[in-house]
C-alpha cells in the first residue's frame, strides 16, 4: 500500500537549485498538432488513463518517408500480477511508439497515481511515446524482469 | 552498416553490447568474458568470491587482487562523498538482512558502472569509437550513432508504467546514464544510515562522465530524497539530475534540461 506524502510538494517550492519541470509552449504545440495520441493527450486526471488496449500507435507515427515502419511483439511473459507484454512500433530502427498489449496492474495503485498526478510527469510520458530512444536506463531489472523491459525490446528489435 | 549487437544474463541481470563500428566480433567475447570475471570475483551470491572472503574476515584487503583494491577505493570515495549514504559495508552492521544476497560487504553498486567502463577500454582499444553498454539499465555511450547529431538518445524508464519512458535525453561525448530506484526490485533502497528503507523518491536518473560514480550518486540520492537528495545532487560538477516522487512530481538539477530533447 503507498502512502500519500503531501508534505513534499510543499518543500518543493523553496529549492533554489532545482527546478521543477514545466511543460514549453513547443510542447503543447505538438500536442495540440497530433503528435501524439489524442486519447492520451486529453487523458484527465481525475481518471485512469486508457491502457492495455493492444491499438498500435498509428496516429503517433512519423510521417517522414525513407525506412519502413514495422511493429516488434515483446514476448508474454508471467509475473505475480499476470501477464505483460509489449508492442514497439519503429521506423527504420528507432522506436517510435510502444503500447502495452497486455499489461496487468495493481488497480488501486494506478488509480492512486492519476488521482494525484501533478501535470508533469503525466505531460513528459505523453511527450516521450512520440520520441525516438536508442537505449533505455532504468533501475536494475532482474534477469527475470528483463524481458518486460523496454530494453528487451529494443534488443529484440535490432537482433 | 548493421551494428553488432549481443545481449547475455550476468550478474543476476541482463547486459547489451551494441557496436556500430566495424570491430572483430572476438571484442564481443572479450567483454562477455570479463564481465563473468568480475562476477567471479565479486559476486554476493557465491561464497567463494574475493568480495564474500573480505567479508567474512578470511582475506584482507592488503592480500586482494589490484581489482577488488581499486573497487574498495572507489567505493570509499562514494561514501566519503556522499556522507554515507551510499555505503558498501551496511551488511556489516545491519540488523537483519536488507535484501537477498545479503553480504557484510557489497560493492555491486559499483562495480557495474567500473565493469561496464573497462568493457568500453576493450572496445576503444579494438577500434571502436560508436557503441553502448548498457547493463541492466545502467548505460555508457561512446560516439555518437550514424545519423544523429545530438548523441544517444536514452529513454528513462516510467518507474510504475513498463511501456513508457518517463523523459528522454541525449547524450553526447561518451557520457553515462543511471537510474536508481525502488520499483524495480521492491523497496530495496535502504538508508545505510538507519537501516530503513528509503521513502519519497521512486526513482533517480543521473547523467555524466562515470558510470559507477553516476549509479552511486543516484543511489545516495534516493536515500537522501526529493530535497535534500536532489540538493546534494546539483553540487556535483559535471553531473546532472532527474528524481521522481513517488507523487510524479518530477525534479531536476539545474543543467539537466541541456540534455533533454524537444
Amino acid at each position: 500500500m503507498r502512502r500519500a506524502v503531501p508534505a513534499v510538494v510543499i518543500t518543493m517550492i523553496g529549492l533554489g537549485a532545482l527546478a521543477t519541470f514545466k511543460s514549453s509552449p513547443s510542447i503543447a504545440t505538438k500536442h495540440a498538432a497530433g503528435a501524439i495520441s489524442p486519447g492520451r493527450a486529453t487523458t484527465p486526471a481525475t481518471g485512469p488513463p486508457p491502457r492495455g488496449t493492444g491499438v498500435p500507435a498509428t496516429g503517433a507515427g512519423p510521417t517522414t518517408t525513407g525506412g519502413a515502419t514495422r511493429t516488434v511483439d515483446g514476448d508474454a511473459v508471467d509475473n505475480q500480477y499476470g501477464t505483460v507484454q509489449v508492442r514497439v512500433t519503429l521506423l527504420g530502427n528507432r522506436i517510435t511508439g510502444v503500447t502495452a498489449l497486455q499489461m496487468p496492474f495493481d488497480r488501486e495503485r494506478s488509480a492512486y497515481i492519476s488521482q494525484q498526478a501533478g501535470p508533469y510527469l503525466q505531460q513528459e510520458t505523453l511527450q516521450a511515446q512520440s520520441a525516438q530512444i536508442d537505449i533505455v536506463s532504468g533501475a536494475t531489472y532482474t534477469s527475470d524482469s528483463y524481458a518486460q523491459s523496454l530494453q528487451s525490446a529494443l534488443d529484440k528489435a535490432h537482433a | 552498416m548493421r551494428p553488432l549487437r549481443r545481449t547475455e544474463e550476468q550478474w543476476g541481470t541482463v547486459i547489451t553490447v551494441d557496436v556500430h563500428d566495424p570491430v572483430d566480433e572476438e571484442v564481443i567475447d572479450a567483454c562477455f568474458a570479463w564481465f563473468r570475471h568480475v562476477d567471479d570475483v565479486f559476486s554476493t551470491w557465491r561464497p567463494d568470491t574475493e568480495i564474500m572472503q573480505i567479508g567474512r574476515g578470511d582475506l584482507s584487503v592488503g592480500d586482494a587482487s589490484p581489482l577488488v583494491r581499486e573497487v574498495l577505493a572507489l567505493s570509499e570515495q562514494m561514501r566519503l562523498e556522499t556522507n554515507g549514504a551510499f555505503d558498501i559495508s551496511f551488511g556489516a552492521h545491519a540488523p537483519i538482512a536488507p535484501r537477498p544476497g545479503w553480504a557484510p560487504i557489497d560493492p555491486s553498486g559499483v562495480v557495474k558502472g567500473w565493469a561496464v567502463a573497462r568493457a568500453a577500454k576493450l572496445l576503444r582499444g579494438a577500434g571502436a569509437s560508436c557503441f553502448f553498454v548498457n547493463a541492466g539499465g545502467d548505460v555508457l555511450t561512446s560516439g555518437c550513432p550514424a545519423g544523429s547529431g545530438a548523441g544517444w538518445r536514452v529513454g528513462i524508464q516510467h518507474p510504475w508504467e513498463r511501456d513508457r519512458v518517463a523523459a528522454v535525453v541525449a547524450v553526447a561525448a561518451g557520457g553515462a546514464v543511471a537510474t536508481s530506484g525502488r520499483y524495480e526490485r521492491g523497496d530495496h533502497v535502504v538508508d545505510p544510515r538507519s537501516g530503513l528503507p528509503a521513502v519519497d523518491l521512486a526513482s533517480v536518473t543521473v547523467i555524466g562522465p562515470d558510470l559507477a560514480v553516476a549509479d552511486a550518486y543516484a543511489t545516495a540520492a534516493v536515500v537522501l530524497g526529493p530535497r535534500e537528495g536532489m540538493q546534494w545532487l546539483a553540487t556535483r560538477a559535471g553531473y546532472e539530475g532527474m528524481g521522481i516522487t513517488d507523487d510524479r512530481e518530477v525534479l531536476l538539477t539545474a543543467g539537466f534540461d541541456r540534455h533533454r530533447l524537444s
